[in-house]
Formats: structure tokens, sequence, C-alpha cells
């Protein structure tokens, strides 16, 4: 399979290897207020229709053209085209730095960017944010979520009320890769769920893959969010932050020496502890809670050629009662990048990554403490190449050291338990890709290409096998870095644009994903100490495969974009837990598990409106997502959680004035399936419920409105041109603004869980009772910037 | 050693949370499928003698106004590894006794029951003996707890084995009592213990701990019970505990037990 791939590559550039003098076009492409790079803006020759390269995520362009004399464009949505006329007798490298639109003055408002970016580009099944572009949408507590808010795409649900778990056409949680500057991020939430990880006011750019995704991603069966953090202002120092009514933030950047390297820090930290020394009670006062977020990054061009950037992320999530109890986790995530450019035409990028998440839970009162962790080291080579006007490769490898340490318990001397370790477990994952985006005429174009991946279970003591009910019958022993067990897997990937005419497309992907790491977890809404486990000799790897075709179509100008996308995905070697399961600091915990399969396909619809006063966009998704295990319910199909059938989603947002813009989202979806009791029984004099069946019933529907209006301080003020001693509008340096929100607007009582009890009132009678959360949750934060 | 603090954590966020909202707790009904006809054995075989009996009752509806109503006219046998046969007979409603059946350490016991058409059976084991080494109070004060004094109670764990305990704790007169279960995954071989937190205590309350060691597969019905039961941290996907009863219809438990009795005052 790969060496077809490869064979077919060469066959395709010989062909395209024509005996004209070309010459290459190369450089960067910045953002001109804070030197931001810029990714995907187009630049293009006004004399070759056709051609064209696109910057990547590190903001570098290549093309290549015959000799001659060409315009040059450059596009990008938000900011102003710049033309301009070049000749090209040699190779050139040409960067530039483009101005924001909103940075010029209101009456010459340039809109030369023709918005059809979702026609023309073969991305499918793809969402992407600049986190500015959501900023005014409703969150709960007004803090602003990424996570939160891409649940209000079709094809992405939330895990539940006020929850930043998500789960991606019918995937489990688990089945999203989530990567901050390439970085693996193993738990995206704080505060058992409420809040994401990630602080909206460090963040870039975020894109979110459902389907068809590239070869250069790979290792989760559902999803890809890929979020890039800002690099940092290299022009001058910025500082902007935010007080709301959960947390603060405050981020400052500044260059390190102008235009050539600039560093950003954001941090955020909660602060209802600070409330908890108000409380009346003496106990509650001594209590902690709270978590913060720490973001650094820093980029440095050494040369020309090569270019440096460190990135981190610290966040941890604290509770606490005096010595008695605490409760804390979180993730440390590093990064070192090099960008080299080889040649115009070469680019490549290599990352060394580190990635931890633990736990600890400190059991002062009983003298012990527990945890669990996961560290990774990772190092990812990638190298794209612009081989000509036709064909952009990708091609790079990946290897990853896993470390998993499911539990350890600590005690101290007086407790009346013993130090002990579950097993850690070593992997090594690893991977190759190739994929080629091929132009083969101006109306079609494909990226095909194909990822090899493999992880190997490491010896490091025993390892046990077991029989059909779970019961250990063999236990082996393995050397420390002996291979107890190796998975490998070819994961053909293709994306294919048709464009039809200028305001219309058809797209269709398939990608085939493997996924060697899995979660644990025995809570619906997911929980800190939820523990990934590898596969082993028990435990395969997740397949997914996944078809998409999709169609696109502009109106009015590409004022109104519509999609339509069909999907159906299939998903092998789910796992699931035997009844009783236990899942925490059981070294034998693999025998717990069962193993089945799983589908899910829907039509997901999206109207969406990108330019005027009001924007917005209305999405509805029909969908199922099924599951089906040997020892559940007798082998027959059932619905997975999540299998919610309808989910709508409307989001609209209206600017009254510069100064005034309002916000609103509705969300309506089928209710979660789960499982009810529907019988009863004593043992030991104490009531049991029966259970019947798995996920035969159904939480009430869920719908939900939130509302939002954002004050912004004058954006400008009036001075006099001191040459031309005219009155001019002069852009200010400090801006502010005011949101004020409301969850839940008209107060519905969305379900949160359904738990059974024996009635206070009436002893020997069971009932059912319903919690909802939140009923109206009105926020006000401040967020300035200067 | 079970991992169940995390829902203390739980609950303290969501209390947190509640400075900025209100949650709000209904009864509702729901519209549930009819059980199927199932009995339920709650068996036990142990070296006390109050302790041997076998209760047989009938699954009920989640709605129904009762629970546990006893099923009379059953066959009930015990029968040891060395082929002892104790017939046992119905005392009150549903609850078969023999007055000689007196369960022994490191024995095995068969359990038949023959009620209407159906042949139940079950097989369960004794594991050996588990004393009670010391119990202790401390006063609490937190708002984790409901009482004001927390019981500890501690045992030697036997090196040479894998352990399981189940411990019942009685405050006054109570009839039921939390359930506690424990493997030695975490004390094997030492002197260890466990707080018991789930019993309310109060000043002058007299408490009675009843530590019984048990096999593994009477140690894996009762953690299942206890995660289905567990209100603020549900499991998942809840579902029925395997237990260890063979027969069409029916589902519970008979087990073995070894235990040791103690009883202290609160003063």
């Amino acid at each position: 399979m790969l060496k077809t791939t490869f064979l077919t590559l060469i066959m395709l550039f010989s062909l395209s290897n024509i005996a004209q003098e070309k010459f290459t076009i190369s450089g960067s492409v910045k953002d001109n207020t804070n030197g931001e790079d810029l990714i995907g803006v187009n630049v293009l020759i006004k004399e070759l229709p056709g051609v064209g390269s696109a910057t990547n995520v590190y903001g570098y362009y290549s093309l290549t053209v015959p000799a001659g004399n060409y315009t040059l464009i450059y596009k990008y949505v938000g900011y102003n085209t710049i033309d301009e006329n070049i000749e090209v007798s040699k190779d050139i490298v040409i960067n530039k730095e483009l101005i924001p639109e909103s940075a010029e003055l209101m009456e010459v408002k340039v809109t030369a960017v023709k918005d059809d970016e979702n026609i023309k580009s073969n991305e499918i099944s793809t969402i992407k944010f600049d986190p500015k572009e959501i900023e005014t949408i409703p969150v709960i507590f007004g803090e602003k979520d990424i996570l939160k808010t891409v649940t209000l795409l079709p094809g992405v649900s939330s895990a539940g009320e006020g929850n930043s778990g998500f789960f991606v056409r019918g995937g489990g949680a688990d089945q999203n890769l989530i990567l901050l500057d390439g970085a693996l991020v193993y738990n995206a939430s704080h505060l058992l769920g409420f809040f994401s990880v990630f602080n909206s006011d460090a963040l870039k750019d975020i894109n979110l893959v459902k389907g068809g995704m590239p070869a250069e991603y790979g290792g989760r069966v559902s999803s890809v969010m890929d979020i890039k953090m800002k690099e940092g202002n290299s022009k001058g120092l910025s500082v902007s932050g935010g007080i709301g009514t959960i947390s603060s933030k405050l981020t400052v950047e500044a260059p390190i020496v102008k235009d050539k390297g600039s560093f950003m820090i954001s941090g955020r930290r909660t602060y209802a502890d600070i409330f908890l020394t108000f409380a009346p009670d003496e106990n509650i006062q001594n209590s902690t809670l709270y978590f913060y977020d720490l973001n650094l990054k820093a980029n440095y061009t050494v040369s020309e050629k090569d270019r440096i950037f460190l990135s981190g992320y610290f966040g941890r999530d604290r509770f606490g009662f005096q010595d008695q109890f605490g409760f804390d986790w979180g993730n440390a995530t590093g990064t070192v990048r090099w960008n080299h450019i080889y040649n115009s035409k070469l680019f490549s990028n290599t990352s060394f990554i580190y990635s931890n998440y633990d736990y600890r839970i400190n059991i002062g009162a009983a003298g012990f403490s527990f945890g669990s962790s996961i560290q990774d080291f990772n190092l990812k080579q990638d190298f794209q190449w612009f081989a000509n006007d036709k064909h952009n490769i990708k091609f790079g490898i990946n290897a990853v050291h896993h470390t998993f340490s499911p539990g350890e318990v600590e005690v101290t001397n007086d407790a009346p338990l013993q130090a002990s370790e579950v097993q850690k477990s070593i992997g090594f994952e690893g991977a190759a890709y190739i994929s080629d985006e091929f132009k083969i005429s101006p109306l079609f174009n494909v990226v095909y290409g194909v990822r090899y991946s493999n992880y190997a279970a490491l010896g490091n003591g025993d390892v046990f096998e077991y029989n059909e009910v779970g019961e250990v019958i063999n236990t082996l022993n393995f050397e420390k870095g002996e291979v107890v067990k190796w998975y490998h897997g070819i994961e053909p990937r293709l994306a294919t644009n048709y464009i039809l005419n200028d305001v219309s497309s058809v797209k269709a992907s398939y990608a085939r994903n493997n996924q060697y790491v899995h979660l644990l977890s025995n809570s619906t809404t997911g929980s800190p100490t939820d523990i990934w486990l590898p596969s082993s000799n028990n435990i395969k790897p997740q397949i997914s495969d996944q078809f998409t075709l999709g169609y696109f179509r502009n109106f009015k100008n590409n004022m109104f974009e519509f999609s339509v996308e069909g999907y159906y995905k299939t998903l092998d070697n789910l796992i699931d837990y035997r009844v009783g399961a236990e899942l925490n600091f059981n070294a034998q915990v693999e025998g717990d598990l069962v193993y089945g399969e799983g589908r899910a396909f829907g039509t997901e619809f999206l109207i969406r409106k990108k330019k005027g006063d009001l924007t917005g966009w209305v999405g509805y998704t029909l969908s199922r997502s099924q599951r089906q295990f040997k020892e559940i319910n007798n082998g027959e199909w059932f619905s997975a959680r999540q299998d919610r059938i309808h989910d709508i989603s409307v989001v609209l947002m209206y600017s009254f004035s510069e100064r005034i813009k309002a916000s609103t989202s509705w969300i309506y979806y089928t209710g979660d399936a789960v499982t009810f009791p529907n019988g009863k029984y004593e043992m030991d004099g104490t009531t049991y419920y029966y259970y019947s069946e798995r996920n035969g019933y159904r939480m009430p529907n869920y719908h939900r409105l939130d509302l939002g209006v954002t004050f912004y301080g004058k954006k400008f003020k009036t001075v006099i041109d001191p040459v031309t001693k005219e009155e001019v509008q002069k852009e200010k340096r400090f801006q502010s603004n005011w949101n004020v929100s409301v969850y839940n607007a008209y107060a519905r009582e969305n379900v949160f869980s359904i738990t059974f009890r024996e009635s206070e009132t009436n002893p020997g009678q069971s009932e059912a009772v319903q919690l909802a959360l939140f009923k109206i949750v009105p926020a006000i934060t401040y967020s300035f910037n200067f | 050693m079970k991992i169940k603090n995390f829902k203390t954590a739980y609950i303290f966020s969501i209390l947190s949370l509640g400075f900025l909202s209100v949650s709000c707790e209904k009864v509702v009904q729901l519209d549930l499928n009819e059980i199927e006809e199932t009995y339920i054995i709650d068996g036990m075989v142990s070296n006390i003698q109050d302790y041997n009996y076998v209760k047989l009752s009938k699954l009920s509806g989640f709605y129904d106004n009762q629970v546990g109503e006893g099923v009379s006219g059953a066959n009930v046998k015990v029968e040891d590894e060395d082929g002892n046969v104790f017939t046992l007979t119905e005392t009150t409603q549903g609850l078969y006794t023999n007055p000689l059946l007196l369960g022994q350490a490191f024995k095995k016991y068969n359990l038949t029951i023959e009620v209407g058409n159906e042949t139940i059976t079950a097989e369960t084991s004794i594991p050996g003996n588990v004393e009670i080494d010391t119990i202790e109070i401390q006063e609490v004060t937190s708002p984790f707890f409901a009482g004001d004094f927390v019981g500890f109670v501690y045992w030697i764990d036997d090196e040479n084995a894998e352990n399981y305990y189940r411990i019942r704790a009685f405050e006054n007169s109570k009839k039921t009592s939390p359930l506690y279960i424990s493997s030695d995954v975490l004390y094997n071989g030492i002197r260890t213990g466990t707080p018991l937190f789930t019993n309310e205590l109060y000043l002058n309350d007299t408490l009675r701990i009843e530590l019984m060691q048990i096999d593994k597969q009477n140690y894996n019905y009762w953690n299942s019970l206890a995660q289905n039961a567990d209100v603020q941290n549900p499991p998942a996907a809840p579902g029925n505990p395997e237990g260890n009863i063979v027969g069409t219809n029916a589902t519970g438990f008979f087990g073995g037990y070894n235990m040791a009795i103690d009883t202290v005052i609160i003063e």
C-alpha cells in the first residue's frame, strides 16, 4: 500500500515536470499590528488563474511560476488585500504584513476579499474558529470557552449541562485528539468539567476536524481539535485582561527583539475560594477551591531560515479542606519547536513535546494519599514540500514514548495501609505519513495520503491473560523493554473537492484512524480520576472508518454559506465495562472490560451568515450512534449515551453599533440514552434497584436560550492633526468592554441527572428524582486591552 | 480500599457553585417497563448461630409499595462439602432457617431451592478467621460528616492469602447497616483499618461492629451493589451484579461469612 502510494506520487511528478524555467516565490505573511503569523492567507497570481498557495500554520508560503512579470495578490478574510507587481527572474523571498480591516477608519472599509473559502478549499467536516469571532457568544458564568462554543455547531455535542467535554459525530469523549501547540491534552477540563483548560485570551486559532482528517493527524478515532496559542506581539507591548464572575485573567505580549522575536504570557485564576472566606461556617472558610491556567509562549527568528518556538501550558485544580482532604489535578505541556526552511520549496518543522496529566487525592484524615499519571515524550518531524503548482506534499514521522501510571498510594507512618503501586505500563507509539494536495484541474482537487501507525506495549513486569468472564488464567512476565504486543495499521486518507461553479461545490472524504490509548471512565460526565490505559495483549486498538459526502453552496455574493454533509462511521474494538468493574487502583482492570463495536451516521445542515450587522448560524443534525457488545443487552444494538437524534443550534450576533453588540444562542437536543431501573429488591435489609436493559430510556429533551450583550468603550478619539489642523479620528490605545450575559434565560429545568431513592414521606415507596443544576445564571465580565 | 472520596469533592464543588446559581431537585414520574417474575435470594452461612438463613423474595416493580415480600412454600436445603444436608424450614414468611446449620471456616456450602417449577442453586465458601483488633472513636467537626463522631475498626490481615472483607456497623438498635467492602490490595499482612464514615454517631450511641471475612465472589457481588447504590457518583452504566445464583429467573447472593463481633459505647 505504502509502496504504491510512493510510486503514484513519483509518476505524478514526472508528468508535471515540464522543461520550462520556473522560479519560486516564498516568504511569510504576518499581521501588521502585532506580528502574529497569519494562517491560510491566499497568495495568488492574477495572470495565472488556478496558481496559488496558502500560508501554512507558521505563515509560510511558497509557489512556483514560470519567469515573467506578475501581479501577486495576498488576500485574507478580515484583512486588506495587497496587490503587488513583481518580476520573477530568479527565486525570490517576499515577506508581507497585512493590515486588519478594523484598524482602518470606518469609511474606507474594504471588502475586496471574496469570502468563498468554504467552496474552494478541499476541507470537509472542518470547523475553524478565531477566538475573536466568538467572543460575544454568551457562555455560562461569562467564561469564554472554545470547547463549549464549538458544541454549537452541527456534529459536535456537549457532554452535558455546563460541561466542556464534547462528542463528535457520535464518538466518545476520549476519541477527540486535543492538541495545544502540538501537545496532547489528556484532560481538557477544570472543576469537574464546567470549564475547559483553554483560556481564550491565549489562543490564536482553533481547527476542529470531524471527518476526513489530514494524514498528519492520528491517534484518535473521532476528531482532531488543533489549538494554536498566540505567538506574542512582536511590534510592541500589549496587555489584555478580564475580570469576570468566576475568574480573572491577564495576558501580556511583547517583543523580545522587535520584529524578530516575541513572547506571550497569559494567566487565569478562579476566585470562588475568596468567597469561601466570607462563609459563616468556619469549616468552609478553611477550604481550598480554585483552578488556574498559565500559558507561555516565546518565539525568536534566529535567521532568515530558522525560527525557534517555546511554548508551555500549566494548569491545575485544587480542592481541599484543612489538612484532612485534598484533591488536585492538572496538565502540564511543553513544546520546543524549530522551523527551518531548507530551500524555498521545503519547509521543515521539528518538535519535541512533553505532556503530563496527573491527579492526587490526599486523605490527610486517614493518613494516606493516592494518585495516577500519564506522561508522554513526543518527537515530531514534519516536512512540507511545495513541489510545484499542482502538488503540495506533506510528510513526516512521529514517535511517542508513553508512561501510564494507573495508580499509586503513599501513606504516612501511622496509616493502616501500605504504600503500593499498580504496575506502570510503558508504550511506544510511532507513525509516518505522507499526503499530497493535488490540484488536478482548477475545479477539481484531491488530498490523498496515508498514515502508518504502530504501537508497542512494552514489558515491565506481569502481564495477565483472562478468560471469557474476566478471570486471570495466565500470568506472563516480561523484562523491561521487551515487546508484549505490537499493533500496527495503515490509515488511508482522502478528501476531494469538485467545484461545480463559483458558488457551489461537492466534497467527499474517507479516513481511517487507529487509537492506541483508551479512557476508562465510570461516570457520565467524565472525572479527573478517569484513567487512560494503553492497548495491550487484551485491549486492541480502536479503529474507525468514516465516509463523508457534502454539498456546499453560497448565496447572495457569499453572504450566506450553506452546507449539508452526510457521514457514516464504523468503530471497532470499543471498550465497555462489566457490571461492578473496579476501574481505579486495579492491577487486573483489563479483566473488567468488554469489547464491542459501534456505528454512527447522520446528516448535518448548516446555514451561516458571516457578513453584515447580523451574523450567526443555524445548524441541524439528524444522527444516530449505536453500540453492540456481546455481553450487553443480549448482544443487540443499543443506543450510545450520546445518541442525540435531533440537535439544533441557533446562534445570532447583532451589531447595533460599534459600541453595542448583542448575541443569543438557542439549543435543543434529544435527551441522552440512559439506563433506569424498573424493579427493586431487598438484600440484607436494604433496597437495591434492578435494571433490565442498557440505555433503554431517555432523559428529557434539552433546550436552552442564552443571551448576551457587550458594551464597548469608545474606540476612537478625536484629535487635531498637527499638520493639517483638521479633526481626525484616532484609535484609542486603551480599549475596554463590559459583557453581560444570561445563561438559560427562560429558566428551563434541564435535567442533569435522575437518581433513585426511597421516599422520605412514604417509606417503602421508591421515587425518581431529577436534578437541574442551573436555572438562570447571570454573569458580568469586564475586559480590556492596551 | 475503595476510592470513593471523589464523591466528597463532587458535592463540595456543587456546593460552591451554589454561590452563583440554584440547583433544583424534583420528584418525577417515569414510564418504566414491566418487570419479569424473578426470585431474589439473600442467603448467609456463617460461624454465628443467628446468621445462618436464606431469605426468598420476589422482585418488585420500581413503583410498587413494598419490597422484599417473602415467598413461602419453598424447599430449601444447604449441603456442606462433607455431604451433611440441612433442610431449612420457614420461620417467618420467606425466611428459611435450621438451628443445626452452623458454618465452619474453610468449608464450601451448596444451596438448593425448589420453588414453583424452578430449581435454584448456589455455591459459596467460608474463609478463615478474622478478629477485631480495636475500635476507635474520633470526634469530628467537618462539613463532610453528618454525625459528631466517626468510628474506625482495626484488624490484622493475613499475609499469606488474598483477603476480602465486609463490615456491618449498626448504631443503637438499627437493623440495617451501610455497606462497607474492602480488599487487602493496599494492606496485605499488616494491621489495618477502615473509617466507618457513613454511620452517623452521637454521644452515648452504641455501635455494634461485625467484621466479616468473605471470598472474592462475595466481595465482587457486594462491591457491584455498592457501586449501583452510590447516588452521588452513580456508574455510567448501572447493571445487576452477577452473584452466584444459578437459575433461570433468579438473582441475589448466597454467601459464606467468617464473622467477629464487638460493640462500643461512645462516651
